[in-house]
Formats: C-alpha cells, sequence, structure tokens
C-alpha cells in the first residue's frame, strides 16, 4: 500500500529534523534562552512606561489594536510557512529526491508531499489560534474564514513567487565606468537589493506599505503609539532586505574573499547600503507623519525617523556575531536589540546616545570575522 | 622561490583530521599535480594557501611574502578555483565578469570581457541568470573568474569536473600557455588530463605530502602507472 509507504516517509523526514534539531541543540538553546531572558528584561524594564502608554489608549482601542496585530500575525503565517513547504517540494538533495531515485513510486511520494505539507500547516495554524488568535481577539465564523483564507492565498502567493522563473536575460547590472573598488562593492549589492533579489524587494515593498498605513492610521486619530509600533515593523523589514542580500552573498563570498576584500571594507559596504535605507525611509516616514499628525508634536513625530532608522542601522554591527549566511538569527537579534532602543528612544530622547555605544561596542565585537564566517 | 611552505599545520579537532606540519618549495614555471584519496586534505592544502581559511601554526609565503588574506597586492597575483563553486544565483556570467574586472581594477573591459567570454564559450548564456545556468556553465565562469588576470600563481581544485571534453581541451591548452614565470597547481583525480601538462606530481595522503618519485622524467604512460601505483600499490593488486 503505497498510504504507509508515503507515511514512512513522513516518519523519516520527521526524525530527520529531530535529529538535526538535537545535533544544532547547544546554539538553538543559547539563542532561545538569550531570547526570552532579553524579552524578560524588556518587560522587566519597559513595564511601567508600557502600561502608561497603554492606559492612555481606551479599552476598545485596545481590543481593537490587538485584534489587528492578531490579524497580521495570521496573514504571516501563510507566507512564512509556504518557505518550509517549498523547501519540501523543491530542494536538492532531499528525501523526496532520494526516495525517487530509489525507485519509491511517484504517488506515495506526492502522497508523503502532501500529508508534511499538511502536517505542517496543521502545526503552525494550531499554534498561531492556541496561543495568539484565540487570547487576543474575538472572531466571527465569518471572519476566521476570511482571514485563514486571506493567509493561505499569501502563502500560495510565496510560492508562486519562490518558483523558478524560466530562463531569460538580464540586462547588466554594473556599467564600465572606472570607479574605486568600495564604490564596485557597494553597486554591486545595492543594485541586487534593488533589481534582483525579490526577496529584499519584497520586504522594502511591504515596509513601504507599512509607513503608509501608518499614515492611514494618524490620519483617522489612531493613538501614536502604533505609529511607533508600525515604525518598528517597518523598520526590521528595512534591515530584512540587506540581511537576505547578505545571506546571497555568502553564498558566493569565496569570490570576495579570494579578491582581497577586507573585513573592514565589506562592512563599510554594508554600512553606506544600510545608512542610505535608514535616512530614505526614515525621512519618509517622518513626512508621513508630520503630514497626518500636523506639527503637533514634533518633536515626538521625528522619533518615527529615530525608530525607523534605527533597525537597518543595526545590521552592519550585527551581521558577522553569529552566522552571517542565516537572516532568520540576524533578524532576531536586530528585532530583539531594536525593541529595547527603540522603546527606550519613544520613552526619552536621551536613550538615543546608547545607539553609538551599542553600534560601537558590537562592531569591535564582531572585527575580522568576516574571513571566520 | 614563488610558493614556501614551513611548518605548516592544521587540526580539525571534531574529526581528528591533521593536515601537516607540511613543508614545501615551488618555483614558478612549473605545474604541479596534486593527487590524494577524498578527504585527504588536498581542498584544505589550497584554501590555507589562498588564504581562504587560516593554519594553527606554520608559515605560506607567496612571491617571498607572507599570506595576509586581504592583501590585494598579493591576491591579484594568485588566481583559485574552488572545488565546491558557488556562484550568486541573480547575477549573469558577463555582470559576474564585469565585476571582477572591475575590482581588480581593469581599463579595457569591453575587450577583455569579450575575449573571457569567448575562451570559455560562455558568451552565448552571458546574460542569463547563474542559477538557470548548469553546474559545466557555471564552472566555465568559474575558471573565467580564476584566469581573467592571469595570475601568477593559479590553483585549481578539480577544473576538470563537469566539463565536457570540448572545453576539458579549452583548459589543457590554457594551462599548457602557461609562462615559465608562472607556477600552477591543479588536484584532479583524472590521470590523463594532468600527465601530459604537468611536470611535478606530488600527493596528500593523510594529511601528508609526497613527492611521485620518476614523475619529471616518465613518459605519459609511465606518468598514468605512477599515478595508479599511488592508490593501489603492486603488492594489493589484483590480477584481472
Amino acid at each position: 500500500m503505497s498510504i504507509f509507504r508515503s507515511l514512512r516517509l513522513v516518519g523519516y523526514h520527521n526524525k530527520q529534523f529531530f535529529l538535526k534539531l538535537r545535533y544544532d541543540l547547544g546554539r538553538e538553546l543559547v539563542v532561545l534562552i538569550s531570547s526570552v531572558v532579553l524579552l524578560g528584561l524588556f518587560a522587566y524594564i519597559f513595564r511601567d512606561f508600557l502600561n502608561d502608554k497603554l492606559r492612555a489608549i481606551p479599552h476598545a482601542e485596545q481590543v481593537s489594536i490587538a485584534r489587528a496585530f492578531a490579524t497580521v500575525i495570521l496573514l504571516l503565517i501563510g507566507p512564512v510557512i509556504a518557505a518550509p513547504i517549498h523547501s519540501l517540494w523543491r530542494d536538492e538533495p532531499s528525501l523526496r529526491s532520494f526516495a525517487f531515485r530509489s525507485g519509491e513510486s511517484p504517488a506515495a511520494i506526492k502522497a508523503f508531499l502532501l500529508i508534511q505539507s499538511l502536517i505542517l500547516m496543521a502545526f503552525a495554524y494550531f499554534m498561531y489560534w492556541r496561543f495568539i488568535g484565540i487570547p487576543w481577539g474575538k472572531w466571527s465564523s465569518e471572519s476566521v474564514w476570511l482571514w485563514q483564507n486571506l493567509s493561505l492565498a499569501l502563502g500560495v502567493l510565496r510560492l508562486i513567487l519562490h518558483r523558478e522563473k524560466p530562463a531569460k536575460t538580464f540586462k547588466p547590472l554594473l556599467d564600465d565606468r572606472a570607479s574605486t573598488r568600495v564604490h564596485t562593492l557597494f553597486a554591486w549589492r545595492w543594485k541586487q537589493i534593488f533589481l534582483r533579489n525579490r526577496l529584499a524587494k519584497l520586504c522594502l515593498g511591504i515596509a513601504f506599505f507599512l509607513q503608509l498605513a501608518s499614515g492611514a492610521l494618524l490620519l483617522l486619530h489612531a493613538p501614536f503609539p502604533l505609529a511607533i509600533l508600525i515604525a518598528m515593523g517597518s523598520g526590521l523589514l528595512i534591515a530584512c532586505a540587506p540581511s537576505f542580500q547578505l545571506q546571497e552573498d555568502m553564498r558566493a563570498i569565496w569570490f570576495e574573499r579570494q579578491i582581497a576584500c577586507s573585513h573592514e571594507e565589506y562592512v563599510a559596504v554594508y554600512q553606506k547600503i544600510c545608512v542610505r535605507l535608514a535616512v530614505g525611509f526614515g525621512l519618509t516616514a517622518v513626512i508621513i507623519g508630520f503630514a497626518t499628525r500636523g506639527f503637533l508634536h514634533p518633536e515626538e513625530t521625528l522619533k518615527l525617523f529615530v525608530i525607523t532608522a534605527l533597525f537597518p542601522l543595526l545590521l552592519p554591527a550585527v551581521m558577522f556575531q553569529i552566522a552571517a549566511e542565516r537572516p532568520s538569527l540576524q533578524i532576531m537579534t536586530i528585532a530583539l536589540i531594536g525593541l529595547f532602543l527603540g522603546t527606550a528612544i519613544f520613552a526619552h530622547w536621551g536613550a538615543v546616545a546608547l545607539l553609538p555605544i551599542a553600534l560601537t561596542y558590537a562592531k569591535q565585537y564582531q572585527q575580522n570575522n568576516f574571513y571566520r564566517s | 622561490m614563488t610558493l614556501h611552505l614551513e611548518d605548516l599545520l592544521k587540526q580539525f579537532p571534531q574529526s581528528g583530521f591533521t593536515l601537516g606540519p607540511l613543508n614545501l618549495d615551488l618555483k614558478a614555471g612549473s605545474r604541479l599535480a596534486l593527487f590524494g584519496k577524498n578527504g585527504a586534505g588536498k581542498t584544505t592544502l589550497f584554501q590555507l594557501m589562498t588564504g581562504h581559511m587560516t593554519a594553527d601554526s606554520g608559515t605560506i609565503e607567496i612571491f617571498g611574502q607572507r599570506m595576509n588574506p586581504s592583501s590585494f597586492e598579493l591576491k591579484k597575483r594568485i588566481g583559485y578555483l574552488p572545488q565546491h563553486l558557488e556562484l550568486p544565483r541573480w547575477v549573469s556570467a558577463y555582470d559576474l565578469i564585469t565585476y571582477a574586472m572591475k575590482l581588480y581594477q581593469f581599463d579595457d573591459l569591453e575587450a577583455r570581457r569579450k575575449a573571457v567570454l569567448e575562451r570559455w564559450d560562455a558568451s552565448y548564456y552571458a546574460n542569463k541568470p547563474l542559477g538557470a545556468c548548469s553546474y559545466g556553465m557555471q564552472k566555465r565562469v568559474g575558471l573565467a573568474l580564476a584566469t581573467l588576470h592571469n595570475p601568477e600563481l593559479l590553483i585549481l581544485d578539480e577544473p576538470f569536473s563537469g566539463l565536457d571534453l570540448f572545453h576539458i581541451r579549452t583548459l589543457e591548452d590554457l594551462l599548457a600557455e602557461r609562462s615559465d614565470s608562472q607556477l600552477t597547481i591543479v588536484s584532479t583525480h583524472v590521470a590523463s588530463h594532468v600527465a601530459k601538462l604537468c611536470d611535478r606530481a606530488m600527493t596528500v595522503n593523510q594529511g601528508r605530502l609526497e613527492e611521485v618519485e620518476a614523475w619529471n622524467s616518465a613518459t605519459f604512460m609511465e606518468r598514468l602507472d605512477l599515478m595508479e601505483e599511488q592508490f593501489f600499490p603492486k603488492q594489493q593488486r589484483k590480477s584481472p
């Protein structure tokens, strides 16, 4: 019976996952414990400040904000879970390709892929509804149906984006004009982020959309902390773009090493990229802020600039701290540090002084890791 | 001395493998073939020589200078093709070669690019994303990158794998053209590729380098035998 063979493949696949988890357990536990400790510390330090801000928001608005965040997370589940499903169906080498080459029937392999995809989706959505969806919001059956299907549709969209396009030709990325080595290193990455790297482009697009959404909410007199929270989200997405480019770079980093690119040059290139992104998107955030709120609280609106810019500015300081080829770890690190610094800056302008200290310390800590990564 | 290794040592505590201590002197003008079983340490040796990996102890001197991985003056005299060639997926061969030439600070980009693409028969796919190119096509781009600056020291790790007969001939011609002021080191498992090109041969065996004696004076067929003997010593050979 091919279904039993499919189930056996499902068993092998999941056993493989747990073996890998056990192999990396030390590192994964360190990351998990550090994250929990940092989040706990964050809650402890900023508890009073956050409670004050929360109290200022009427209860009905608090409920809608919580529901809106629960909805955003639900929408994100689809695209997030699409990545492992895509790997399952397409990656080489994989259990699927091994089974196929070993003579396993295509029907059994297809059933295995379907069952495993369903397991992944069921797990992700169960965890969501159990820990976020139900505790954070009240949902009618129609809204569950609507948002759940939208989330699945976004997942399908990501799968379509992931699909290898038929070979097409590219226009030249660089021109033939003479330039310095650092400028060439910069232009190579900068143009890839905007013209070639689909994930980077998607992140920047969503970040800009979030900024527009924030402007629309401010026009509707939504509470300002919500705009700050959205600025943090869009800042994190902006930081994701160079982080995904770095992951792409690390695939073929032997060439830059062969051509004697130094650690300082490489970090300086990412610094330049991140500063440009930070200033560009920071300015859009603040312009949208002033356009929608007016000049009533200018010093508060200016915080939108700093908080949006903060996240991409952190990337050059953390890019060689853990694993340059793993954007998920970098994004998590940036999210945690950004949450701390962003909230501190929101609480008091003086916290801006922490930024250069944190950046200098982190850059020193990763000195020369370009050739070790 | 073009390449000088002195007491070079690299240890991998997790696997228990040790490369070295190695001592080696190579002069310009020679073409060295490097053989060895899988996992013997050939790729590690190449990564140490090219500054892609740091040794635990010992010295690497190239053109009389100590290896400094971020010295452009030194690295521009070295060409390297890694065994596991990874190229960026979302750029084309045209882009990558332009990028490399700009980093090498060349002037006549258009002429050089045209020549290198033609030499490696890559013009017809020069604008295709590298992610959509076959392994052999990517290998030719890798060889173009390793050789486009006509380096004094050329290190090729398994350059023949994935190439078709036509491009194997292109590579053989390129190696044969290299001048007396240049040093070439090639690792391969196919004896016939290097038997006619290399004037010196060494094996890497359990982390140690051993010279293949009599290689230089041997004929093509004798060299094939010599190489076979490194893997199957006569007393272990079974009669057909």
